[in-house]
């Protein structure tokens, strides 16, 4: 894929592009992810199956077929995760800030007394709010703290909401590098994810169940053979799903990398696999290694602000780097949106004027900025599967541009005011 | 913030009939995506927050905005679960999310003292 490397800009040819250079990674390695170096990787970029991945990622087939499968839901928290991780250290507003030691010690109520975290579903549904964040910090900084470590283990949870509801799990394990990440998880619950052991090198499809009092874990072998000797094998949209989810954690057991990195390439993958469109995807401008930083929001920011051209795509929305969105106003025409069509992101970006703010997303939907006053004037939109067949909401990322002091124009790729639900609106 | 601003939004979010239409029923060339109706209302959260916006709104308008930004934010993300046409027309139709979203921009319709039982056209109206 390459953004940067592009004459002109497109969203699908860059979605494809991310898509395809995981389907390298695939074909050549299997569900094994010994024997690739991190030299090999870009190299491994040029041969992608560009053409059927941009099918994909144009069509409705994009990754129908194993969406029912995988479940999105972990893409849902590492969405969560992302985006407010880059958004706490880009221009927008909230999101993820893991404290340093000494902010967290003199924080109110808080205490390092690792014991102290319940281990339970049952107890933790007392938390009060302050606990909730009290843990969510302990976990992540020693997530950070502690991610080189080759013998401790921990698994804690991090719960963003409280009233009897657990709402989100973050569960890492230190020593042996597992990763897994789910969101919205009822008191009993019965769910698959994916799961990758770093011992054995593998990845499969993980069954997690609890009846709200103990949680039990169970590689499903049957059916992540199905995955890989039936759909991965008869179907493109699924090769290139798991590719792409093998591509991170490839680049991450090749870097060494920690287990907060690793559950990133999981999510990653699940998102591309949801199959709603692009919901869940990465996509950089520096293939494969850019993912290499993400397990938690502000590892992902770190490696952000490193890697240009860098756009996370998620089930929330599109979290865009620091970098890019440094390039926010710098353009003659900021504030002119006409001719847009088919414009590279960075051109795009540069066009929305300085002061404009990036609203935090919400999952489903796309990225959108809002003028000084408030107003929504730009939205960003993955392709949808939803979209009738033929517009170009179907086909492939489309740009929204609100006409100030209307109601619900828009302006057309040529400056032409249109209906709220006129397909010239919605700028391919 | 002028309230006209404002109830287009909660009329397409309240009406299953507009979004038969439009969402469900929609053409290639006139359509309204289930994520925009979301986006439609979660957008003028900005506004309405502001302090100087305030005044413009009664308690029970800002409570029923209130109530329906919490849950589009609560719940989009399964609102916006669908994985094709077919499926999110199901959500929409039948999902609990989409009937409760639809409830709550009613009520918050009436707050501004209209009618959640506007018709498709009426609601095209208020929209353009």
């Amino acid at each position: 894929m390459i953004a940067g490397l592009q004459n002109k800009f497109s969203w699908s040819g860059v979605a494809a592009a991310g898509a395809g250079a995981g389907v390298s990674v695939w074909s050549n390695n299997g569900l094994q992810l010994s024997g690739i170096s991190e030299k090999t990787l870009p190299g491994m970029l040029g041969g992608i199956a560009g053409a059927a991945a941009t099918s994909l990622v144009k069509g409705r087939d994009f990754g129908d077929t194993i969406m029912a499968q995988l479940p999105s839901i972990i893409g849902n928290t590492i969405g969560n995760l992302v985006a407010d991780g880059v958004a706490s250290r880009g221009r927008s507003k909230g999101g993820l800030v893991i404290p340093d030691d000494a902010q967290l010690s003199s924080a109110s109520g808080f205490s390092w007394d690792e014991s102290a975290i319940p281990g339970s579903y049952e107890s933790n549904t007392n938390f009060t709010p302050q606990q909730v964040d009290d843990r969510s910090k302990v976990a992540q900084r020693i997530i950070e703290r502690d991610k080189a470590a080759a013998e401790r283990t921990y698994s804690f949870d991090i719960l963003p909401g409280h009233n009897g509801v657990v709402t989100g799990q973050y569960e890492i394990h230190g020593g042996d590098n597992d990763g897994r990440i789910s969101d919205v998880l009822p008191a009993a619950y019965d769910e698959l994810a994916l799961r990758y052991d770093r011992t054995t090198n593998s990845i499969g499809l993980d069954r997690m169940s609890s009846d709200g009092k103990a949680t039990n874990y169970e590689m499903d072998a049957a059916r992540t053979a199905e995955l890989r000797n039936e759909q991965f094998k008869t179907d493109v949209a699924a090769g290139i799903g798991l590719g792409v989810m093998l591509g991170p954690i490839t680049a991450l057991v090749s870097a060494g990398a920690a287990s907060s990195i690793t559950t990133f390439g999981l999510a990653n993958a699940a998102n591309i696999m949801s199959g709603t469109g692009i919901v869940g995807e990465i996509i950089t401008g520096v293939p494969l290694m850019t993912p290499v930083a993400a397990g938690s929001g502000v590892a992902l920011a770190s490696v952000a602000e490193r890697a240009p051209n860098t756009i996370v795509a998620t089930e929330r929305g599109v979290a865009m780097t620091s970098e890019l969105l440094s390039l926010q106003g710098t353009s003659k025409l900021a504030g002119d949106f006409r001719g847009i069509e088919g414009a590279r992101v960075e051109e795009i970006i540069s066009r929305v004027p300085s002061n404009w703010t990036l609203a935090s997303q919400l999952k489903g939907m796309g990225i959108r900025f809002l003028d000084s006053t408030g107003i929504e004037r730009l939205r960003l939109h993955g392709p949808g599967a939803r979209a009738p067949i033929g517009s170009n909401s179907a086909a492939g990322w489309t740009a929204r541009v609100h006409v100030p002091g209307t109601k619900n124009s828009y302006y057309d790729s040529l400056g032409n005011i249109v209906g709220p639900k006129a397909i010239a609106g919605h700028i391919p | 913030m002028k309230h006209e601003d404002i109830l287009w939004r909660l009329a397409q979010l309240s009406s299953l009939p507009f979004q038969e239409r439009y969402v469900i029923g929609g053409t290639p060339d006139e359509y309204v995506l289930d994520t925009e109706l979301l986006e439609n209302v979660d957008s003028i959260k900005y506004l309405v927050r502001r302090p100087e916006q305030q005044v413009d709104f009664t308690d029970l308008q800002i409570r029923a905005l209130e109530q329906l930004f919490e849950y589009v934010e609560l719940h989009s993300g399964e609102a916006l679960s669908g994985a094709s046409g077919v499926e999110a027309a199901a959500l929409i139709r039948e999902s609990s999310v989409w009937h409760e979203m639809r409830a709550k921009a009613a009520s918050a319709l009436e707050a501004f003292g209209l009618s959640p039982a506007m018709t498709v056209e009426e609601i095209d109206r208020i929209s353009a």
